[in-house]
């Protein structure tokens, strides 16, 4: 089976790319790597090409919607599977992350030991979606 | 599925990380505290914008380190600041989800 290699984590809060890059790395044994805000975050996801990226939903200046959008626009990036991350999350916001293209969605605060096992599932029922598809 | 020693030893970086994280979260509260007292203050949109977005970074950050009460508190607050900036008298709610999170945070 497929497995995830490399995620990009994507939030402007410290803390969080630290407890997040523990998880993703020492929990998920994925190599991690960090964006502090949108634009930042598209220019890392080109040169690193991850298999996933974690993006954080209210981020100042580019928020995650808009940088998902950036994300779809550029060749490079385009079918990257996108996961938002954030603490609020209401039905109707699940369905407009997901019209947006998203994977789905992490809510906010996250247990670090279960967040790999999560993403997991998401990022393989896509693959797994996908190869029935093809 | 990890081996044992891979999550003890992932469980050994996530307690060092919890532990630098507690002595920030005690500077996290000082500022948040600073800036939900310049709102009062100044009743300035801007000033208020930033401590909801503080509030906000806080209340989804401290619970992911097990600081699920803080988290809590600091999302109370965060829903207070909003209706104030919608224009209701919500600063005794505000002050006292700031309490409560600062009292947790201790």
């Amino acid at each position: 089976m497929r497995e995830i290699q490399k995620v990009l984590l994507v939030d402007d809060d410290e803390d969080i790319r630290v407890i997040g890059e523990m998880a993703l790395s020492a929990v998920g044994g994925w190599t991690t790597v960090l964006a502090r805000g949108g634009q930042e975050a598209i220019e890392v996801a080109a040169t690193e090409q991850p298999d996933v990226i974690l993006l954080d939903v209210m981020m100042p200046g580019m928020d995650g919607p808009t940088t998902l959008r950036g994300l779809r626009e550029r060749p490079a990036t385009a079918t990257i599977p996108v996961v938002f991350v954030t603490a609020k999350i209401q039905r109707h916001e699940l369905q407009r992350y997901r019209d947006l293209g998203a994977l789905g969605v992490i809510g906010k605060p996250f247990d670090p030991m279960g967040l790999p096992k999560t993403l997991r599932e998401l990022v393989q029922r896509s693959w797994a979606a996908e190869t029935r598809g093809s | 599925m990890m081996s044992t020693d891979a999550r003890d030893q992932a469980l050994g970086r996530l307690g060092e990380v919890r532990e630098r994280f507690a002595a920030r979260l005690r500077l996290r509260l000082a500022e948040l505290g600073e800036l939900v007292e310049a709102a009062q203050r100044q009743a300035s949109r801007g000033q208020l914008a930033e401590a909801v977005g503080a509030a906000h970074r806080l209340a989804g950050t401290a619970g992911s380190y097990g600081y699920v009460e803080v988290g809590e508190a600091a999302a109370g607050l965060e829903r207070a600041l909003q209706r104030i900036a919608g224009g209701e008298d919500e600063w005794a709610a505000a002050l006292d989800a700031l309490a409560r999170a600062r009292r947790r945070g201790e």
